[in-house]
């Protein structure tokens, strides 16, 4: 058997860590709105919220 | 989601107030419904699933979706808005209660039926709350996705199991595990509204060439787009015809006349479909012998003209060099030479021995001699075993080649005999079946078009994406702009690759867990796995002519009853990971581990010899299971696992009332020894559903 491979934990964080800090932001931020709608299938409002997240951490 | 009870009322065939209370004893999980065929065990399905999700959640073969009412009712009505239809239906979720009802009246019905009145309440705490937004709250405990997988026919689940529906798979893994946040996060980020208003901005602030190129890419990507529901098409094209041929087959299997040539016919179509498979792995052992060892034919050249070097030089004396330089030094720090004379430093004799010295060669050079030797010779075997591995592998793939061949043309001979019948049926028929396979043909094609396509697209947006981006804006705005575009493609690649990541490290675990139920099931030296696209498929080991030796792993082509096992195995399992998901780890915060139920419309027509295992290990692997059986289907093998492991917690009967029985029922049903009369003949037609 070879080494373990890493778990799921931290390879995602891995990829996640090594993104810039302003990403990370936008990422977290993104995903605590979609988390609140994830079930809906009207997807307009989510829209309009990720398109102002990334207006205004992205300037 | 534990279900409790559901209640019918005037719902289609089940008129009146029906009901049936659900086994929620875990060491007892299964509730059966015995039913004969025509008896309403699909319209009991659908009456579960129409609480749930409307007219939206019907299961294709739910015929007439606009009329719920009970047609005797309907018919007979006075004021339309008086007579009604509901379904309520009773579940735990998280420790809470929730009661789900829709119902809709005749008037309803007439107008339109997909407007039927939907209410939730939860039970909290000892108080009863109604909930708004019901329809969301609903999705949000079980999520239309997952529905196909906990509620369902189980005679068409084998789908599940084809390699083409590896996208349906995923989908499954990532709604039933809670990796469908991620993916609905990447589709919203890249929808027009999001990504493509950004680029729209972009545009109209940005250079004349920039803008030429984000019109490019805008079209490039519309393509895309279309190329994407044209493949959707072609798929359902495609199921839709391999749907009429199975159609076709079984009516052919069920004429005498055919029936032993249709017989024939689906066993060499299973023999092919085998062959085909054994073709295509040999087809990759090919290609990685040849992009491992290939090179090795070219050189032979090189290695009859090394040799010839080699030769040249060891003729000569020169290699394995027969005096090297620390022998030299040897003589020179002793000050004896090699002839017994003294080599006094400074005499014109050890000038001559230094002199020598520095042009000796070492022991690397030996060492290295000795290594090309080496390479050469190994080099001359490797290229001849390659040679006669290519030539055996050659071998073997001409010999399946003609096997495919003469099955192809036995199975062009059925054709003929059966095509040639006097039966206008039959004929008729295998005229259909004809035509199906030429159009199935076309659809492969189109869809080999539609990908080659859909490539040239996706290498067209990279380049236009790289040239964009090298062209720097001098407006603020527009640079600006671009930072968003770029913020909105980085953030959606880095999700992807955590979904991916994540997704990956699910498949060993999901994959232990289906090998490990799908041996206990089924009895042959066969292995379940997830590959890694995500089709499900059941792997064999191919013995070679030596005693122990394996010459190859390939997929085995596997009858429906084989993938229906396979799909009910994936699925159950699926289940079970998902009542233990906050044990797996994650990068998603506050994944909790789901209890879902299992339901399931005649599972085990197709199921022949797998019957037992199937009713043995399903009801170990999901929280609940019910099961909506014929007797036919239920007696023997399923009753015997069932009562084995003494999982049966509440059994009910559909007892039908009509003026005629339907076909190959019986009035009778008995179970555990108990006999119960199932049909009553009745000038109203309804069913009643009976507690055993």
């Amino acid at each position: 058997m070879s080494a373990e491979p890493p778990t799921p934990q931290n390879r995602a964080k891995q990829i996640f860590s090594k993104a810039s800090p302003e990403h990370q932001e936008l990422i977290r931020e993104i995903l605590r709105a979609e988390r609140e709608v994830i079930n809906m299938k009207r997807r307009s409002d989510i829209h309009t919220r990720l398109y102002d997240h990334i207006r205004r951490i992205i300037k | 989601m534990i279900l409790e009870r559901i209640v019918l009322e005037n719902f289609r065939q089940f008129k009146g107030r029906q009901e049936i209370v659900f086994s929620d004893i875990r060491e007892r999980n299964v509730t059966i419904v015995h039913a004969e065929n025509g008896f309403g065990k699909t319209t009991l399905l659908n009456a579960l699933l129409w609480a749930l999700y409307g007219q939206d959640g019907f299961t294709g073969d739910f015929e007439k979706q606009g009329s719920l009412i009970h047609e005797g009712l309907a018919a007979n009505a006075t004021d339309p808005t008086h007579v009604a239809a509901s379904v309520e239906l009773t579940f735990k979720h998280d420790s809470d209660r929730y009661i789900v009802t829709r119902e809709l009246t005749l008037a309803e019905q007439l107008n339109d039926p997909k407007r039927a009145r939907l209410s939730l309440q939860v039970m909290k705490d000892g108080q009863t709350l109604s909930l708004d937004n019901p329809q969301r709250r609903i999705q949000a405990i079980v999520p239309d996705g997952i529905a196909g997988f906990l509620f369902f026919n189980g005679e068409r689940i084998d789908q599940l199991a084809m390699e083409k529906n590896s996208a349906e798979v995923t989908a499954a893994i990532h709604q039933m595990l809670g990796l469908k946040l991620l993916k609905t996060t990447i589709d919203d980020l890249q929808h027009q509204n999001v990504r493509g208003k950004f680029l729209r901005e972009l545009k109209e602030n940005t250079s004349d060439e920039k803008r030429d190129l984000l019109a490019a890419l805008e079209a490039s990507e519309e393509r895309v787009r279309e190329i994407g529901e044209s493949q959707n098409q072609v798929q359902a094209n495609l199921k839709a015809i391999e749907a009429e041929i199975a159609g076709i087959d079984r009516k052919l299997d069920a004429n005498r006349e055919v029936h032993e040539l249709q017989a024939k016919r689906v066993r060499l179509l299973d023999e092919m479909k085998e062959l085909g498979a054994k073709r295509e792995d040999l087809v990759r052992r090919l290609s990685k012998l040849i992009a491992d060892d290939g090179y090795t034919l070219f050189t032979g050249d090189l290695v009859s003209r090394g040799k010839e070097i080699m030769r040249d030089l060891r003729d000569r004396n020169m290699i394995p060099a027969p005096v090297i330089d620390t022998y030299l030094q040897e003589l020179l720090d002793s000050g004896l030479c090699i002839c017994e004379r003294h080599l006094p430093q400074g005499s014109a004799e050890f000038e001559a021995v230094k002199k020598k010295l520095s042009s000796a060669p070492n022991q690397d050079f030996n060492n290295a001699v000795s290594a090309i030797d080496h390479a050469v010779g190994l080099l001359e075997g490797v290229s001849h075993q390659t040679r006669e591995n290519l030539r055996q592998l050659n071998i073997e793939r001409l010999n399946l080649q003609n096997e495919i061949r003469n099955r192809e043309e036995e199975e062009a001979e059925i054709h003929q005999a059966i095509g040639g019948k006097d039966d206008e049926e039959v004929q008729s028929l295998e005229a259909a079946r004809s035509r199906h396979i030429l159009e199935k043909d076309a659809q492969h094609a189109k869809m080999g078009a539609l990908g080659r396509d859909l490539m040239g697209e996706k290498e067209a947006i990279e380049r236009l994406t790289t040239q964009i981006k090298a062209i720097s804006d001098q407006e603020e705005q527009a640079a600006r702009a671009q930072r968003r575009v770029d913020a909105v493609e980085d953030c959606t690649r880095i999700l992807q690759e955590i979904l991916d990541a994540e997704t990956e490290e699910l498949r060993p675990i999901l994959n232990d867990e289906i090998d490990t139920h799908f041996r206990k099931i089924i009895d042959r030296e066969y292995w379940a796995e997830l590959s890694p696209d995500y089709s499900l498929r059941i792997r064999k080991r191919v013995p070679g002519r030596e005693e122990g030796e394996v010459v190859a792993e390939i997929d085995v082509a596997l009858s429906t009853g084989q993938r229906q096992v396979t799909s009910l195995v994936f699925i159950a399992s699926l289940l079970s990971l998902a009542r233990r998901r906050s044990e797996i780890p994650t990068i998603l915060k506050g994944l909790s581990g789901s209890e879902y139920p299992l339901v399931t419309d005649s599972p085990f027509g197709q199921l022949s010899i797998f019957r037992w295992g199937i009713a043995k290990w399903v009801p170990d692997l999901a929280p609940q299971v019910v099961l909506l059986v014929s007797p036919k289907q239920f007696d023997g093998d399923v009753a015997d696992a069932l009562r084995a492991t003494g999982r049966i917690g509440k059994q009910y009967y559909l007892a039908y009332h009509g003026p005629s029985m339907p076909d190959r029922a019986q009035p009778a049903l008995v179970v555990d020894g108990q006999t119960v009369t199932q049909y009553f003949q009745s000038d109203e037609e309804f069913t009643e559903i009976r507690e055993l």
